[in-house]
């Protein structure tokens, strides 16, 4: 008996990085990738990922401006700044993986929705119009 | 004299001494119940958790840190092509963090349906403990481990603190 088939459907993702780990979300929810200090009509508001996920980065890499095609429950553009946001992937259904049970259990962070194997190394999947509504959410209660 | 004595003679003598001495340790097994431990280290201290819920040691490779966890869930390992959770024994015990040493391991455990990769100091060993050499009075633990400890043990004159992993599991919230 061969292997079993790989399944032909796969998710288009962008790949970034975040303090180093490396991160995937569709290239769908995604409007364009700038350069920070870039002059670009409608910008709006960008959130620095490494501090919203707790650990500001000394080192940040190439760090760009992710603008998202949602709008903000106020109709403006958002987006925020990750590092390396230049690979785009095709990764197969075969190579996403479930959280484990245990983090998924333990994780304060919803967008966070799975993993994807890339060259070896582990990513996380991150749903970006849910972050939206996380960076919302923490930036309302403070 | 003893040098003109049969060989084969011999041989049977020996051979009926060694099944003397495996009966007599299987008599042993039959009579006291015994349990497997895993024994481990951590910073230096023997601790054990029970063989049946070890299902493989590792060498510890790449760990995938997870945003907006907790600090003693290290991340994530690729363990072909599959991907497990690794906590940090050191922090659940509230000890200080473990050096950096050739001799790191991940436990693979598992009990009541809850699986993880569990970062100690080094694996010592894997043996069976009678179950009656086990001091099950736990009152001279300090108090924020004692809530995640089933027993005490001895081995090579230490002792060894014996970890109950559902215990620990029922402190993590993950059960």
């Amino acid at each position: 008996m061969g292997d079993a088939p790989r399944h032909r459907e796969q998710l288009e993702l962008m790949l970034f990085r975040v303090n180093g780990v490396l991160f995937g979300s569709e290239l769908s929810q995604v409007a364009g990738v700038f350069a920070p200090e870039e002059n670009t009509p409608d910008k709006g508001e960008s959130t620095r990922l490494d501090d919203f996920f707790g650990k500001p980065s000394d080192s940040p890499g190439n760090r760009k401006f992710i603008k998202l095609k949602e709008k903000s429950s106020g109709g403006s553009a958002w987006g925020f700044l990750a590092e390396d946001p230049e690979d785009i992937a095709n990764i197969s259904i075969d190579d996403i993986r479930p959280l484990p049970a245990m983090t998924e259990k333990l994780k304060s962070f919803k967008s966070i929705w799975g993993s994807f194997i890339y060259k070896d190394e582990i990513g996380l999947l991150l749903d970006l119009p849910r972050l939206g509504s996380e960076i919302r959410n923490r930036n309302a209660s403070i | 004299m003893e040098q003109d004595q049969n060989p084969a003679s011999r041989n049977d003598e020996i051979l009926d001494a060694v099944r003397e001495r495996i009966s007599a340790a299987q008599i042993v097994n039959v009579n006291e119940d015994t349990v497997q431990l895993v024994l481990f280290t951590l910073l230096g201290a023997y601790y054990a958790i029970s063989g049946e819920d070890v299902k493989e040691i590792l060498y510890p490779g790449k760990i995938t840190p997870i945003p907006g966890t907790p600090s003693y869930l290290l991340g994530l390992i690729n363990i072909r092509g599959d991907v497990e959770s690794v906590i940090d024994f050191n922090l659940l015990l509230s000890l200080p963090g473990e050096p950096d040493t050739p001799n790191k391991r991940i436990l693979i455990a598992e009990k009541n349906g809850v699986r993880t990769g569990i970062m100690v100091g080094s694996v010592v060993d894997v043996m069976e403990f009678l179950k009656s050499s086990i001091d099950a009075s736990i009152e001279t633990i300090d108090d924020s481990r004692r809530d995640l400890i089933s027993g005490i043990a001895t081995y090579h004159d230490g002792s060894v603190t014996i970890l109950d992993l559902a215990k620990v599991f029922q402190k993590m919230e993950v059960l």
